[in-house]
């Protein structure tokens, strides 16, 4: 018997019901809501509202500018990406837990390459055009800002970039229990079965 | 609180000290073994890769914490930098009952003859300390079988004409090969190697009450599901407490062994949880923390007696640190060869790891693990994106595409590659942390260049449309497979322990893990640790059993 994509669908809801993350100091059962997305909404219809949302150690303004660089590390396609995938989430549980000591440098970071975008582009990071967002990251990965200009602090934006860039895949491919991976999202696309059955060669 | 005396004490319940502890208590000793962590459980950990043991960018799962454990890591140019237990530099195993083999990947390799002699087959290398072992493979070899048997491994070797010789088979039979592995077997035999399938610390049947491998792709770096995975943790340390001779003290800190006005050993000082420094007295102490925090305890227990740290009078303890310059190639094919079968390593060849035209030493060649989600975003050819659509791509289709052949090459011993105990950085009980530094000699850059190269022909061999290459760089090696930090030998002053490892000037004070090796082997060394832990507790039951109580 084929598998039917609906069935597995629901049965993958059910399991991600029972899975938990680790929100400010108490288990919360349940997943973080996703927003709309082509793929993810197609295979899992139906979903109802989850807990565990608000973020606890970024601001709103600091969401939407990580938001705005998950979808450049992880751009959505077929499958979610970055942002709708909860990378967001992810590092800002992260950072109030595992990740504390980043705590500060997303601070100000975030704030500084958001701003940083305006001498060359005239616009803050969040307002500028995909293929803009591409080319400033591109530069500041490649080491072409200084932290003497804009309020970067004490921190190096290539550095900073670096450590981001990796939270970004932690959120994306790591399990969902820690905020990111919303639903599995990077196992579908993977093609890679969340729960496994016993196999033999 | 006082402590009830036992007869002997063992300091980390890995490998070696849960062997250690089993063959003392079922002699009729009374034991303590002490584990600084506690039971890990696949029930408490799952799937989890971030937290894992292959890949922790979040936490150590299987130990230890970053709130209480730090090192010092220097760096070639001597820069020093503080590092926690997951970052790569803090060179982690692990803490927990069972240590490294609760999420070991479980190879199960004997040392070639060679590996014991290397001196004798390879003459001097320039910068290294390199020596033959004070133990044969002949010695080693019941041990071996014994581990094989009580711990449990599956193999074959009647599939490798480089394997050494042996007694007895393996107790149960190889494991089978998944899509990718049958099409690398191909291949080698295609490219005139001679592959077999990799003896595993893994039931391939059931065995000793536990039941068979589910091959699920989570298994290096994680506990198993269905606990058919053989580590001391469900072997011998169950063994051990069930003789009624052995106490299992988890969340036990050792800091410091102590010693009396003639300098003999008494027993330890110790943290329990809640912090509380306590001491427990014995006959006998067997160290076996590991090849980074072994030499740490002697040289924080320093005295009158021994005044450079016990062991220590011939400043050998914690020098000739060595794990392996792990090298190789990885290949996309044009076709899925990923079945979901796992855990994935489970084809190898021999034929590269000794007698290698002007190569010293050499390495097995093998088909590697699975790569979870998160650690496959870290392998791409030279020069590939490592973010956006360009990286999104690369993972989605080529995640079913890729193998890699890896090898562990064996590294020469060198005298400055070493733990020492930092002068300024202390850990949560104030004791000196671990201060690790060296470098791999060129020796090992050359031979791991001419196993990459085998890798290479292995996978062309398999048709694959892009290969590249994997090279160490020259940091020092520890981590998983570290070694070689108290030397066994026969001359005391060039080695801290005699070959039944007993330290060298302290009749009452013993080492039974990876720090005895002398050399490394270019296999994983697991098995040979286990099989020290029954070679070192022959020597110390057979004396015992003759009356020596080592007071």
């Amino acid at each position: 018997m084929k598998p039917d994509p609906q069935n597995e669908a629901v049965s993958r809801r059910n399991f991600l019901k029972i899975s938990a993350i680790w929100a400010g100091g108490a288990w919360i059962v349940g997943y973080p809501v996703a927003r709309a997305s082509n793929h993810v909404t197609n295979s899992a219809p139906g979903r109802t509202q989850g807990q565990g949302t608000e973020y606890q150690v970024l601001t709103t303004d600091e969401a939407a500018i990580m938001d705005a660089l998950a979808d450049c590390i992880i751009p959505p396609g077929d499958y979610a990406g970055g942002r709708e995938a909860g990378v967001t989430l992810f590092i800002d549980r992260q950072l109030g837990r595992y990740l504390h000591s980043d705590k500060a440098m997303y601070k100000t970071c975030l704030a500084a390459l958001n701003k940083g975008s305006q001498a060359d582009y005239e616009k803050v990071f969040t307002r500028l055009g995909e293929e803009a967002q591409i080319r400033y990251l591109t530069d500041i990965e490649a080491g072409g800002y200084n932290n003497r200009t804009g309020n970067w602090g004490d921190y190096i934006p290539s550095s900073f970039f670096s450590t981001m860039r990796d939270h970004c895949m932690m959120g994306y491919y790591g399990h969902p229990k820690h905020g990111g991976n919303r639903e599995w999202v990077s196992y579908q696309m993977l093609g890679l079965p969340v729960e496994q059955v016993p196999m033999s060669p | 609180m006082t402590n009830q005396h036992v007869n002997a004490i063992v300091v980390g319940s890995g490998a070696g000290g849960g062997v250690v502890a089993k063959e003392l208590s079922e002699a009729g000793l009374s034991v303590v073994l002490f584990e600084r962590g506690e039971w890990a459980r696949y029930s408490e950990h799952g799937d989890d890769e971030l937290t894992a043991q292959r890949s922790f960018p979040l936490h150590c799962y299987f130990g230890p914490d970053n709130e209480r454990y730090r090192r010092v890591a220097v760096d070639r140019q001597g820069n020093e930098r503080i590092v926690y237990p997951n970052e790569w530099a803090y060179h982690n195993n692990a803490a927990c009952v069972g240590s490294g083999t609760v999420s070991y990947g479980a190879m199960a390799w004997r040392f070639m003859e060679e590996d014991f002699t290397m001196k004798s087959t390879y003459g001097h290398i320039e910068g290294s300390t390199l020596e033959d072992w004070p133990v044969t493979y002949a010695d080693l070899e019941p041990f071996y079988e014994k581990a094989e048997w009580e711990i449990g491994v599956a193999g074959d070797d009647s599939q490798n004409p480089f394997a050494p010789w042996r007694n007895k088979p393996h107790p149960m039979p190889a494991f089978k090969h998944n899509t990718e592995a049958r099409m690398l077997e191909a291949a080698a035999k295609k490219a005139g190697f001679h592959p077999f399938s990799i003896p595993m610390l893994r039931n391939s049947e059931p065995y000793h009450g536990r039941g068979e491998c589910i091959h699920v792709r989570n298994c290096v770096g994680f506990a198993c599901p269905v606990g058919a995975k053989n580590g001391t943790q469900n072997t011998v340390i169950p063994t051990a407490i069930r003789t009624g001779n052995c106490e299992l003290r988890i969340n036990s800190q050792v800091v410091e062994i102590m010693t009396n006005d003639q300098g003999k050993v008494t027993g330890v000082a110790y943290f329990d949880k809640q912090d509380r420094k306590l001491q427990q007295t014995a006959d006998i102490v067997v160290l076996a923390a590991s090849a980074t925090e072994t030499p740490r305890l002697m040289l924080n227990s320093a005295s009158r007696h021994y005044p450079e740290g016990i062991g220590n009078r011939h400043d050998w303890v914690g020098r000739n640190l060595q794990g392996h310059a792990y090298t190789g190639a990885n290949a996309l094919f044009d076709e899925v060869i990923y079945d979901d079968v796992g855990p994935g390593a489970s084809v190898a060849i021999s034929d590269f790891a000794h007698n290698n035209p002007g190569i010293t030493g050499g390495a097995m060649l093998a088909n590697e693990f699975i790569q979870m989600p998160y650690a496959f975003t870290g392998t791409r050819p030279p020069g590939s994106p490592h973010w956006g659509r360009g990286h999104k791509d690369f993972q989605q289709e080529n995640y079913k595409r890729y193998a890699g052949i890896r090898g562990p090459v064996q590294e020469m011993p060198n005298f400055e590659s070493r733990v020492e105990v930092s002068q300024d950085v202390r850990d949560h009980w104030g004791m000196p942390v671990a201060r690790i530094s060296g470098f791999k000699l060129d020796e090992d850059i050359k031979t791991a260049h001419f196993i990459a190269d085998k890798a290479v022909e292995w996978l062309e061999a398999a048709g694959a449309a892009k290969i590249w290459k994997s090279i160490p760089g020259t940091g020092v090696s520890g981590s998983q497979h570290q070694s070689g930090t108290c030397r066994m030998g026969n001359d005391p002053k060039t080695s801290v322990t005699n070959k039944f490892g007993q330290v060298h000037d302290v009749e009452n004070l013993f080492v039974a893990d990876g720090s005895l090796h002398v050399t490394n082997g270019g296999f994983n060394p697991v098995l040979t640790i286990m099989a020290l832990g029954y070679w070192v507790s022959d020597y110390i039951v057979n004396e015992w059993q003759k009356g020596n109580s080592f007071r």
